[in-house]
């Protein structure tokens, strides 16, 4: 029983864990980079959660990774510098923050709710950047020193500590969302972004429910963000901004909504053709994400997952 | 042992407006365990409207809706539902992206309460698949279980509508013209299914098919403009003068 789970749930996120582990061998000077890309995997799969399973626009999901990056730099710098006691508080924090906000935001619908959940981002960025004295304001929150890992590894300068620590939590996070997906409350949330009248009018609390999957989403982008405050020993106003929410829903756009793989494949892609274009062309990088993703949008909407599907619908055989 | 305990559904001074448009004008009616009551009217007559304040899917401005004798006022369209209070959609109204058993699973698994678990695979509990066999085998749907919803002809998907909520296990149904756009052929099918439904099953079924109400229905109200006009058995209806001239007047002289 708990094998054919493993079978099932386990081999395809082993083999995400693998990939990883190629590539810290393969590109061991890039560590800083891989290490960012991995976080944000683990963002876009929040958003995910929200947009692609429980239908529920957003481009405000900032507010929770950011709350997740202060509280855990705060934690850090005045309570304690174990780095899984802070992963705690930063996804705690998140999950609080989507909880208390998506009491508000989540009684509105379309773009009032879009509107909204920009709106509570805002001010949370607003707040750091007033409260000098806790967030370090728009200098950023800085002396950040984490204790080595279960004591024993030290989050070195390569970033090699760093990389394979965002790994295993990246690992962990998509063996728990494959669990939740396929678990009575991912159902749920799959119904709700088919319709929410007719899940009402199967008994279902569509509001409490929503908040619920907002909440879960929230944990996973404080952990985000408690990850990357932790890894780079700095938080800045940046964790709240705008473009970072809307960043990482085009990522997941490009990928595909509503599919785990859709979340990470679109996260590499657009992170390592960024690098790759901001490198060659500091200037024009941008152009050449817009045309990825018109063509993508345009040729194949289902985002790149959507290919595999389409190529099994071409050659026969069902879905 | 509650008061009300055995008398259904009752409906009480029951009004509602749009605006300036009265749709439910004091409203009075008792659905009690096995009914089959039948709701026919024009388009317009507020028949839909007062489905939707019997789910409380809408707020009456005025009466009640009451259950085994419990006023429904303060609860909730989800906890209606789980109260025994189901209604099916005039306009199919599905989780189309969904198989068909996922449809299903979706009512039984929050009949349960267990809609809001993070842990365990939804598609493993061996009682929701049970109910979810059961329904699909009444129906029918037993070879279309896999499909997904969208996918399915028209009539199919009114069978689906009703499975689905019959899947809630409710002691009062609303049935919203559930042969609303079905092809003649497959109307049969739906009528098979509704003279199936479990005998102390409370039903209120709002259609215009002469033939499925006059074959289902004890007891017929009609409805015009959002009052009762008339109501009575089958045979006082048809030959209620008032209701043959406004209502069933083509129907009768064809
Ligand atoms: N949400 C609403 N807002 C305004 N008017 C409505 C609404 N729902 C229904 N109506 C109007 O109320 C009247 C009754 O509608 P309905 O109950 O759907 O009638 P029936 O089901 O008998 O055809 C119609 O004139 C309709 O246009
Ligand atoms: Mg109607």
């Amino acid at each position: 029983m708990f094998e054919a789970w493993l079978g099932r749930m386990g081999a395809p996120v082993a083999l995400l864990g693998v990939v990883g582990l190629i590539a810290f061998f393969a590109f061991p000077y890039d560590l800083g980079f891989l290490t960012r890309i991995l976080i944000m995997m683990i963002f876009v799969l929040s958003i995910d959660l929200v947009l692609g399973y429980g239908g529920i626009a957003t481009l405000g999901q900032a507010a929770m990774y950011g709350t997740g990056a202060y509280a855990a730099g705060l934690f850090a710098v005045h309570i304690s510098a174990n780095p899984l006691l802070g992963l705690l508080i930063g996804a705690g924090a998140g999950a609080g923050v989507a909880f208390l906000s998506g009491l508000i935001v989540l009684r509105a619908h379309g773009l009032g709710l879009l509107m909204l959940t920009i709106a509570v981002a805002q001010i949370l960025h607003e707040i750091a950047n007033k409260a000098r004295v806790v967030t370090g304001g728009a200098d950023g929150l800085s002396g950040i020193r984490m204790a080595p890992l279960f004591g024993r590894w030290h989050f070195d300068f390569i970033g090699q500590t760093g990389y394979l620590y965002a790994l295993a939590v990246l690992v962990l996070v998509m063996v728990f969302l494959r669990a939740l997906c396929v678990a009575p409350l991912g159902l749920t949330a799959r119904g709700i972004h088919e319709s929410p009248v007719r899940m009402a009018a199967i008994g279902v609390p569509v509001y409490g429910r929503r908040v619920l999957i907002y909440t879960i989403a929230g944990g996973l982008a404080g952990l985000a963000g408690a990850l990357s405050a932790q890894v780079t020993a700095l938080v800045s106003l940046q964790v709240f901004s705008f473009s970072l929410s809307a960043e990482a829903v085009v990522m997941l756009i490009l990928g595909g909504t509503g599919r785990l793989w859709g979340a990470i494949f679109g996260t590499a892609i657009f992170m390592v053709i960024h690098h790759l274009a901001a490198t060659a062309d500091p200037y024009n990088w941008l152009f050449v994400i817009g045309i990825l993703l018109l063509g993508v949008v345009y040729f194949i909407p289902g985002g790149l997952m959507g290919v595999r599907q389409r190529l099994r619908i071409l050659f026969g055989g069902q879905g | 042992m509650p008061v009300g305990l055995g008398v259904g559904l009752q409906l009480r001074g029951l009004c509602k407006s749009f605006g300036g448009l009265a749709v439910a004008q004091d409203l009075n009616l008792d659905l009690p365990p096995g009914a089959r009551t039948a709701l026919i009217g024009p388009n317009g007559a507020g028949k839909s409207t007062l489905a939707q304040l019997i789910t409380g899917c809408l707020v009456p401005d005025q009466g009640m809706v009451m259950l085994d004798g419990v006023d429904l006022a303060a609860v909730s369209q989800a906890a209606r539902v789980k109260r025994g209070i189901a209604k099916t959609f005039q306009i199919t109204t599905l989780f189309a992206g969904l198989s068909l058993r996922e449809n299903l699973r979706l009512a039984v698994q929050e009949q349960r309460g267990q809609g809001a678990r993070w842990f365990g695979r939804a598609d493993r509990c061996p009682e929701v698949e049970e109910i979810i066999e059961f329904q699909l085998a009444r129906f029918g749907l037993l070879g279309l279980a896999d499909q997904m919803v969208g996918r399915l002809a028209y009539g199919q998907q009114r069978l689906v509508e009703l499975a689905l909520t019959l899947c809630l296990q409710p002691r009062v149904l609303v049935l919203d013209e559930p042969a609303a756009g079905v092809p003649m052929g497959e109307i049969p099918m739906i009528v098979e299914a509704l003279e199936g439904l479990p005998k102390n099953l409370a039903v209120l079924l709002i259609d215009h098919d002469m033939d499925l109400v006059f074959r289902l229905a004890q007891h017929i109200v009609v409805m015009v403009a959002g009052t009762i006009l008339a109501q009575g058995t089958p045979a006082e209806i048809a030959t209620n003068a008032t209701v043959q001239r406004l209502y069933l007047g083509e129907a009768f002289d064809a």
